[in-house]
C-alpha cells in the first residue's frame, strides 16, 4: 500500500470533522474519495498533508508512518496535495506558480523536465507565463494549480475537487489528464462531488458521508450501489 | 538654498528608505507591526560606536561586522519572541515591540548613559560641490541604501527563496504544501529586516550621533514611510523614504525641528484618508 489510513479522527477546536476513517491507497490506483459538501473531504487529505493541528489515528506512508513529519516534510516525500480552490500565489506569475511547485531539492532538479510535461499538457499556460495566476479564469487557475501540483514530482497525488465550479468541457479534459497519471505512474486519490466521472476513471471509491466512511469498495460496486444511485446519480 | 535642502533631504531619505524597506518586509510578510525596529538601529550605532572606540574599526567597515550580528540578533529574538506573535491581535504585537523598544533603550541609558556619542571617519568631514553641496558620508549612505534596497528586491523576484518568501505572503498553507518550511522564512524575513537596521545604524553613525532615545524618531518615521508607500512594497518604501527625508530637512530648516514628529503625523493622516493604500500598494493586495 502506498497510502493507509488507520481511525483517523480529526477535529476543529472542538468540532469534530471526521470520524474512525480508513483508508487505503495502493501503488498506481486512482482512488475516489466522494461525498456531499461538508462530509470531511477536504479534512481527510488535509490531515494526510499534515495540516491538521488536531487529530488521532495513524497515517501510513509506504509504509512509513509520518504522524510527526511535518507538512513541508511530506511534500519532499512525494506526497503532494492541489488544494480545493486552487489556492495559486495570486500575485506571483503562471511561471513562478510552476517553479514554486518545484521548490523542494528533487523537484528542482527534475524543473525543466516537469516544465515541459505541464506545458505539453497544459498548452495554455506556455502562453499565460508571465500572467498574474490571480487574474486568470478559474479553468484556468485550476490547471495551474494541477500543473504546480506535477511541478512538485509527486509520488502521490491528492486533487481537492479539481473540477469544482468549471464548465463541462474542461472537466471532461481533467478527468482525461487525470486518467493520463496513470501512464506517468502517479498514484492518484480523488476528492470529487462528481461522483459518476470520478466512478468512470477510478479503481475503487470510498464514501463519506458526516464525517464517516459509509461504504467502500470497486467503483463497478458503488456504480450499482442503491446508496449511490439514490444519492448522487439522482435516479 | 531650498535646492541645497533638497539634495541634502533625498540623501538622508535614502537611508530611511533602507530602514523602511526592512520594517516593509516584515510587515508585508509576517503581518508583524515591529515598534522596536528604531531601536534596532540604535543598538547597530551603539555597536558600530564601540568597534570604533575600541578596535578603531572605521563605521564603514564595520558594515560588514554589524549587519550580520544584526542578521543574528534578529533570528534569535524572532525565536525568542517575534515567533509567538505571528497571528496575534495588534495590540498584543504593539505592546510586545514597544516592551522591547522600551527594553533596549534602558540598557542604552544604562550602559552608555545618555551622552551622544560620535564617529569620525577619514571622510565625515569632505563634501562634494556639484553646484549644491553634498557631504561625503551622506552620499556615500545614499548609494549604499539605495543598491543594497534595490538588491533586496531583485532577491525577492528573482531567487528561489525570494519567491518562496513571497508566495508564503501570499498564500501560507500553500507554501507549505509546496515543501516551503513558513517558519523559516518567517525567521529569515525577520533576520533581514533586523540586518538592515544594523547596516543602517553604521553608515549612520558618521552623520548623526548615537543616543539612547535615537530610535523613537526613526521607528514614527518608518512608520510613516511604509504606510506611505503601501504596506509591503519594496518600490513605495524606497520613494516614501526620500520623500519624507526631503521633508523633514526642508521643514527642519523653515520651523522649528521640533516641528518633524507634528509633520510626520499630518502626512499619516493626509495618505490614509487620500489613498489608504499607499503609492504603491493595492487594497487587499500583497505587494510582495
Ligand atoms: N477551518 C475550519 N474550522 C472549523 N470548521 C471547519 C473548518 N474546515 C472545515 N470545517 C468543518 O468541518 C466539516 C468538514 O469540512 P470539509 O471541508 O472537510 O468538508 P468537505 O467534504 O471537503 O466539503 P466541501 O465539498 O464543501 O469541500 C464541516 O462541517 C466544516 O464546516
Ligand atoms: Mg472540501
Amino acid at each position: 500500500m502506498m497510502l493507509k489510513i488507520k481511525s483517523l479522527n480529526a477535529y476543529y477546536g472542538d468540532l469534530q470533522a471526521i470520524r474512525d476513517v480508513s483508508l487505503e491507497v495502493g501503488h498506481g490506483e486512482i482512488v475516489a474519495l466522494l461525498g456531499v459538501n461538508a462530509s470531511g473531504k477536504s479534512t481527510t487529505v488535509r490531515a494526510i498533508s499534515g495540516l491538521i493541528d488536531r487529530m488521532e489515528g495513524e497515517i501510513y506512508y509506504n509504509k512509513e508512518l509520518i504522524n510527526d513529519i511535518p507538512p513541508n516534510q511530506r511534500t519532499e516525500m512525494g506526497l503532494i496535495q492541489v488544494p480545493e480552490g486552487r489556492q495559486l500565489f495570486p500575485f506571483l506569475t503562471v511561471r513562478e506558480n510552476l517553479e514554486m511547485g518545484a521548490f523542494t531539492k528533487e523537484a528542482r532538479s527534475k524543473l525543466n523536465e516537469n516544465l515541459e510535461r505541464v506545458f505539453a499538457l497544459f498548452p495554455e499556460m506556455k502562453n499565460k507565463e508571465k500572467q498574474l495566476a490571480g487574474t486568470m479564469s478559474g479553468g484556468e487557475q485550476q490547471m495551474c494549480a494541477i500543473g504546480r501540483g506535477l511541478m512538485s514530482n509527486p509520488r502521490l497525488i491528492m486533487l481537492d475537487e479539481p473540477t469544482l465550479g468549471l464548465a463541462p468541457l474542461i472537466v471532461k479534459r481533467i478527468f482525461g489528464i487525470i486518467e493520463e497519471f496513470r501512464a506517468m505512474r502517479i498514484t492518484v486519490l480523488l476528492i470529487e462531488q462528481n461522483v459518476k466521472q470520478s466512478l468512470k476513471i477510478a479503481d475503487r471509491a470510498y464514501m463519506l458521508s458526516n464525517g464517516k466512511i459509509i461504504k467502500e469498495g470497486s467503483s463497478s460496486e458503488l456504480m450499482n450501489s442503491d446508496d449511490v444511485v439514490q444519492g448522487y446519480l439522482g435516479v | 538654498m531650498i535646492l541645497q535642502l533638497i539634495a541634502g533631504g533625498i540623501l538622508i531619505g535614502g537611508v530611511y528608505a533602507l530602514m523602511a524597506v526592512g520594517l516593509t518586509l516584515i510587515f508585508g510578510v509576517m503581518r508583524i507591526v515591529n515598534f522596536a525596529h528604531g531601536e534596532f538601529v540604535m543598538v547597530g550605532m551603539y555597536l558600530t560606536f564601540i568597534l570604533y572606540a575600541s578596535l578603531g574599526i572605521d563605521p564603514y567597515l564595520s558594515v560588514l561586522i554589524v549587519t550580520p550580528f544584526m542578521f543574528l540578533l534578529g533570528w534569535m529574538l524572532n525565536g525568542l519572541l517575534i515567533k509567538r506573535l505571528i497571528g496575534a491581535p495588534h495590540v498584543t504585537q504593539i505592546f510586545v515591540t514597544v516592551g522591547l523598544s522600551m527594553l533596549l533603550m534602558s540598557l542604552a541609558l544604562i550602559i552608555f548613559g545618555a551622552d551622544y556619542l560620535s564617529v569620525r571617519s577619514p571622510l565625515t568631514t569632505q563634501v562634494l560641490d556639484v553646484g549644491v553641496l553634498l557631504g561625503v558620508p551622506q552620499v556615500i549612505a545614499f548609494i549604499i541604501s539605495m543598491m543594497v534596497s534595490v538588491i533586496i528586491y531583485l532577491f525577492l523576484k528573482k531567487t528561489f527563496i525570494g519567491k518562496a518568501i513571497r508566495a508564503t505572503t501570499q498564500n501560507r498553507s500553500s507554501a507549505t504544501l509546496m515543501g516551503v518550511d513558513v517558519k523559516k522564512i518567517y525567521a529569515l524575513t525577520f533576520a533581514i529586516g533586523t540586518g538592515l537596521t544594523g547596516l543602517c545604524a553604521a553608515i549612520l553613525l558618521p552623520i548623526y550621533p548615537a543616543y539612547p532615545t535615537i530610535g523613537l524618531g526613526f521607528v514614527l518615521m518608518t512608520f510613516v514611510v511604509v504606510v506611505m508607500g503601501g504596506l509591503g512594497s519594496i518600490p513605495g518604501a524606497m520613494i516614501g523614504g526620500i520623500i519624507i527625508g526631503v521633508i523633514e530637512t526642508v521643514s527642519a530648516f523653515y520651523f522649528d525641528p521640533g516641528w518633524k514628529e507634528a509633520f510626520y503625523f499630518v502626512i499619516f493622516i493626509l495618505i490614509l484618508l487620500i489613498r489608504p493604500q499607499g503609492f504603491f500598494g493595492q487594497i487587499g493586495a500583497e505587494e510582495l
